[in-house]
């Protein structure tokens, strides 16, 4: 047995179901054992949207979604979806080939030091020197990747440890699939657990006037949606949410204010540009949710809990924190506070909140001709309560971010740290697998950054409904260029090729839509179909989005239309 | 102000281009790195000093400690730590008079010479930071020629208690 038979039986040991690859030289040796094992391969038709379907994957179940590429331009293909699953604390493990041992560091052909490449944006990343260290840096590796706060694993094998032979021993101990002992005494998550600040942040929380409850990402991952419902149930706090919080908690509760941020709805921004105390639940604090942190972290307290220790205080100051896992750390806070709050103390800010979510409604569709915004609320209606939506980035993205609040928690798929172009489809094609109806929602831009995967999803048959939202721009940027910019439309407008006969060269069924009735009658084919489907929704041009804060403004600044800001407290 | 990290790393190959990776895409301002070997040949020990205040000092802490091979990170005050940093200096050597009596002044407060041909004389000086400031100072502001030299880097140990 070789390095190669060591890998894919740790794999199995793992309980990798399918892997999401692209075969070349330094991997020969894997994918000749490959059919030995119990391993379904997707042959993707890119290297990144291999790491983007892999990342698909674990978002949508928490488990960890592997991607496997060649050494060189293959290794470099998977960077920005390694970049992407960092950038969202995405539990991945990313597999390269590299060259011969010996001719590492000789600029062989192909050769690329992709560990140097990843450092910054790795959780943790292996070279690995022996095949018979394989079973335990896999273990190890996902073990990493989905436990603390998660994040990708890289692990780069050489062709010559690949087809090395294996210790006898080792193999007896991989095939049994006893525990390999791990190495890792830096690695202690049992220190991470603090709770020193629970009687300030309880204080804190207990005297404000107008709290408000900030969730993020962290409530998904560590699945602390039934935590957090006890905690709201208890302090009555309103409550906002970031776009990875999307589904984290019941959209029509009356403590619900929609989204934060850059895109979020006029309440919630202005529920936090004036509240007197922040709780951020599993959020970063990123600068599209707080604007200008110096403005952001005035004349308010602010209590974060997550389970990095390096987030505390890094973007803005705190007044108190709690280290640990949420689902750990927030019933602490809850029962705390039970002991203490009273209900009815925020009554007058919460009504006030009422009063502007009614006031501030989101835009509508009122149009006779098609618009995203119609093609988002008619898909809205109809898919599934279990559906998976994934979207790329740009206006379609933030639409659907803020009206889709009531799919459930890691059900929203967005590129949201790294923001990248071409992730809807292939993270689609990765989270088809965790078996739910799934849509990928694209602009006509970002579907051209990754529309090789048609070929994925026709020759493995994955279901991925693909919305293709075409207002012939690359929407977000041009809406820019016409509020800041002076309509100064510098290669914005997309030259497009027709979609509808793209899909159907690839031979997915294609739909085009431009009315309507017809974008509701497609909608209800797409939806019944069982395999890949797919339609171009031809939408108005230069539909622009609301609320929005110009970059640099504090959330107060808030624009419901070009014109009119929100109201001050 | 400068704050001295003491740090401990598995011993792995590709640490130090992890730490010195983070510590320049975080912005932190590094004054000094030193890493070598420790007792136990399985860790070796790393003294980052760093320009910045306590709070500075606490951030790249919390950063460091998320790097997998790191066990432990320790921000070490002065009055807790001995701290040790070596200079070497090559002096040029003359036939003037006043020169000569500088160096061996030199020589006699510090017994430092470690090397000597017809040409130069080479120093060394092992004390705390400061001392070693304060010694080249010294030697800048005499008449001894100072061609080059060099200086290590802080490696500091925690004071055992009384
Ligand atoms: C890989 C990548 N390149 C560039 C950008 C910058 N960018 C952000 S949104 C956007 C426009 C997206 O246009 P489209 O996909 O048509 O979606 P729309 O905004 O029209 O909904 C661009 C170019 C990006 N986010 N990602």
């Amino acid at each position: 047995m070789i390095g190669a038979d060591a890998l894919l039986k740790s794999l199995e040991n793992q309980g990798v179901k399918q892997i999401f690859a692209y075969p070349g030289g330094a991997v020969l040796p894997i994918y000749d054992r490959m059919p030995t094992y119990g391993i379904k391969r997707i042959l993707t038709r890119h290297e990144q949207g291999a790491a983007f379907a892999a990342a698909g994957y674990s978002r949508a179940t928490t488990e960890v979604g592997v991607c496997l590429a060649t050494s060189g331009p293959g290794a470099t293909n998977l960077v920005t979806g390694i970049a992407d699953a960092y950038m969202d604390s995405v539990p991945m493990v990313a597999i390269t080939g590299n060259v011969f041992g010996h001719l590492i560091g000789t600029d062989a052909f192909q050769e690329i030091d992709i560990i140097g490449v990843c450092e910054p944006i790795v959780k943790h990343s292996y070279f690995v020197e022996n095949a018979d260290d394989l079973p335990r840096i896999i273990s190890e590796a996902f073990h990493l990747a989905l436990s603390g706060r998660p994040g990708p694993v890289l692990i780069d094998i050489p062709k010559s440890v690949q087809i090395e032979e294996v210790d006898e021993e080792v193999w007896k101990n991989i095939e049994l699939n006893n525990n390999f002992e791990h190495n890792l005494p830096g690695y202690d998550l049992t220190t991470i657990l603090d709770l020193s600040d629970i009687d300030l942040a309880t204080d804190i929380i207990t005297e404000a006037q107008r709290p408000v409850v900030i969730l993020g990402h962290g409530v998904c991952l560590s699945q602390a949606e039934t935590a957090l419902k006890q905690f709201l149930e208890t302090t009555q706090i309103p409550t906002t949410w970031t776009l990875h919080g999307i589904g984290c908690f019941p959209y029509n509760h009356e403590l619900a204010l929609g989204m934060l941020g850059m895109h979020g709805t006029a309440t919630a921004n202005f529920a936090v540009a004036n509240a007197d105390c922040i709780i951020g639940i599993g959020i970063r604090f990123d600068d599209r949710i707080t604007g200008i942190p110096a403005e952001f972290e005035k004349r308010k307290k602010i209590i974060h809990l997550d389970i990095d220790p390096a987030e505390f205080g890094k973007n803005v100051k705190i007044d108190a924190k709690l280290a640990g896992q949420i689902n750990e750390t927030l019933p602490k806070l809850t029962e705390s506070l039970s002991r203490k709050i009273a209900q009815n103390r925020t009554k007058e800010w919460r009504e006030k909140l009422q009063i502007k979510l009614k006031k501030w409604p989101l835009d509508t569709d009122k149009d006779q001709k098609l618009t995203e915004i119609g093609v988002l609320n008619k898909l809205y209606k109809i898919i599934d309560q279990e559906a998976i939506v994934t979207v790329d980035v740009g206006q379609h993205e933030m639409w659907a971010a803020q009206r889709f609040p009531g799919l459930a928690a890691r059900k929203f798929l967005a590129s949201g740290g790294l923001g990248t172009m071409g992730f809807s489809l292939p993270s689609a094609m990765g989270a088809a697998f965790a078996g739910y109806e799934t849509w990928s929602v694209s602009g006509d831009g970002g579907i051209q950054m990754n529309i090789q995967e048609f070929a994925t999803l026709v020759q493995d048959n994955i279901p991925v409904k693909i919305i293709i939202l075409n207002n012939s721009f690359l929407g977000m940027v041009r809406q820019w260029q016409e509020l800041f910019y002076d309509k100064n439309y510098v290669d914005t407008p997309m030259h497009n090729p027709d979609f509808q006969k793209v899909g159907e060269a690839y031979g997915i069924p294609s739909y085009k839509a431009t009315t309507h009735e017809e974008a509701e009658m497609v909608l209800q084919k797409m939806k019944k179909h069982t395999g890949p489907v797919l339609c171009e929704f031809v939408v108005e041009k230069e539909e622009n989005l609301f609320p929005m804060v110009p970059a640099g403004k504090h959330l107060s600044e808030t624009l419901l239309n070009p014109t009119d800001k929100i109201d001050t407290l | 102000m400068k704050q001295i990290l003491s740090v401990v790393v598995q011993n792995n190959a590709g640490i130090l281009s992890r730490v010195a990776s983070l510590l320049r895409r975080k912005c932190f301002n590094i004054d000094s790195l030193t890493v070598g070997r420790t007792s136990d040949n399985t860790i070796s020990r790393m003294t980052i000093v760093i320009l910045g205040d306590r709070k500075e000092a606490e951030k790249v802490a919390l950063q460091l400690d998320k790097l997998i091979e790191i066990q432990s990170v320790e921000i070490m005050a002065p009055e807790t730590a001995i701290t040790r940093e070596i200079a070497i200096a090559r002096l040029g050597i003359h036939t003037n008079a006043e020169e000569k009596k500088c160096l061996k002044e030199v020589d006699k407060i510090f017994h430092t010479e470690i090397y000597r041909n017809e040409e130069e004389v080479c120093v060394e000086l092992i004390d705390t930071a400061q001392g070693l400031d304060h010694f080249l100072d010294k030697m800048k502001k005499s008449d001894i020629e100072v061609r080059e030299w060099i200086r290590s880097g802080i490696i500091a140990i925690k004071k055992p208690k009384n």
